[in-house]
């Protein structure tokens, strides 16, 4: 009795290192995909212009103050992708369901020395003009040119580009897996928001 | 004796179990667990191909936005003129090649040089600054163009080399994500898998 129950100890861990040996080496792998995601993330440098303009206060003592323009120069470097933490992935046979973010801006990063060697441009002061460009302002500038970026980045293409890539790099890897031995997976994508 | 037959029905089916199990570990063995075979074929540049073919790597568009002082025939300044430039870059994946060395199991991937594709200022993108309110008349939008794309001329070479930077690394990225995994997952013991930027 007890060698029998020794056996079935050794033959369901010899099975569990089996069904354990299929989930790492042989089948598409969700840790694989999310790595995939966090790799394949696109990086562009944005030469810009921040803007402000500042409208002349209202009031009698404003009467003669004019608009006021002023554009810095700056370089921001800004990386798109699917955020890996949302992906998902699950198997059914040889259906894979994989649940995929659309793509988003993962970082801005603005570079500080670009717009602090800049020259700023403003518009021609005059002495009755008590509107004037601050550094209060030109930082302003910066700040809603940064959100505008988000803002404007978020309705390029180049974030669908990020996102077609990965469900591309995705596919393929998944395909090859399959391929490779033999199994043709079927590919479900469930598309959410970022 | 009946104790020593299962004993010994015991022993075989272990070392039955044994032997199966390094069998499937390395792929030689199709149990069909889990809805997949459990062979794996062997690596071959048709395999390689097969990705390449598939592949659609998309050009990039990086923008920029640049401003450009405008001064009339004696240097004095008329207005600030603000512009986008377009560079579109990427690889042709066409031309991606590889090389297997069985001898020392090495995968070689061979990844075209980032080239730009276009370059373009877009017309409609100019806004101003004027100095004067007189300069701010019809022909000012013609000629302001013409100083736009002359000023880019100027700053394309250095711009599309920092375009380049990136683009490159976005491109390389991108290509080691289209072979690495797959390889590292299937191939690990067998093959290292180099990437090697050539000519175009």
């Amino acid at each position: 009795m007890k060698k029998s129950v020794s056996l079935l100890i050794v033959l369901t861990f010899l099975l569990g290192m089996l069904s354990g040996c299929a989930g790492i080496k042989l089948q598409p792998d969700e840790a694989e995909i999310k790595s995939i995601c966090e790799l394949s993330t696109l990086e562009c440098r944005y030469h810009q212009v921040a803007e402000s303009t500042k409208e002349p206060e209202k009031g009698v003592g404003h009467l003669l103050d004019q608009e006021a323009k002023c554009w810095i120069e700056y370089d921001s470097i800004v990386t798109m992708g699917v955020d890996a933490s949302k992906l998902s992935m699950t198997i059914d046979g040889d259906t894979v369901k994989v649940t995929i973010p659309k793509a988003k801006i993962l970082r801005i990063d603005v570079d500080s020395d670009s717009y602090v060697n800049a020259e700023p441009v403003t518009s021609k002061n005059s002495w009755y003009n008590r509107n004037k460009i601050t550094a209060e302002d030109v930082s302003g500038a910066i700040d809603k040119a940064k959100r505008e970026l988000e803002k404007d980045a978020n309705n390029k293409k180049t974030l669908q580009i990020a996102f077609e890539q990965a469900q591309q790099i995705i596919e393929n890897y998944i395909k090859m897996i399959g391929t490779s031995t033999n199994t043709e997976y079927q590919i479900k994508w469930n598309v959410i928001d970022a | 004796m009946k104790k020593k037959i299962i004993g010994l029905i015991a022993v075989i089916l272990v070392a039955i179990i044994a032997v199966g199990a390094v069998l499937y570990s390395t792929g030689k063995l199709n149990l069909g667990l889990g809805g997949n075979g459990g062979e794996v074929n062997t690596l071959t540049t048709s395999t390689l191909e097969e990705v390449k073919k598939t592949a659609k790597l998309s050009l990039v568009e990086y923008n920029g936005t640049f401003i450009v002082p405008a001064k009339d025939e004696e240097g004095n300044l008329m207005y600030h003129v603000k512009y986008t430039a377009d560079v579109v870059a990427g690889i042709d994946a066409d031309k991606i090649d590889f090389k297997i060395d069985e001898a020392n199991k090495k995968v070689t991937i061979y990844i075209p040089k980032t080239k730009v594709t276009k370059t373009v200022v877009n017309a409609e993108s100019l806004s101003f600054i004027f100095e004067e309110k007189k300069y701010d008349n019809v022909t000012t939008h013609q000629n302001a163009l013409r100083l736009c794309e002359e000023d880019f001329k100027k700053r394309e070479d250095e711009y599309t080399a920092n375009v380049l930077k990136f683009a490159e690394k976005n491109s390389r990225r991108a290509v080691e994500q289209l072979f690495s995994p797959w390889i590292k997952q299937l191939y690990a013991n067998e093959y290292t898998v180099e990437y090697q930027e050539v000519e175009a």
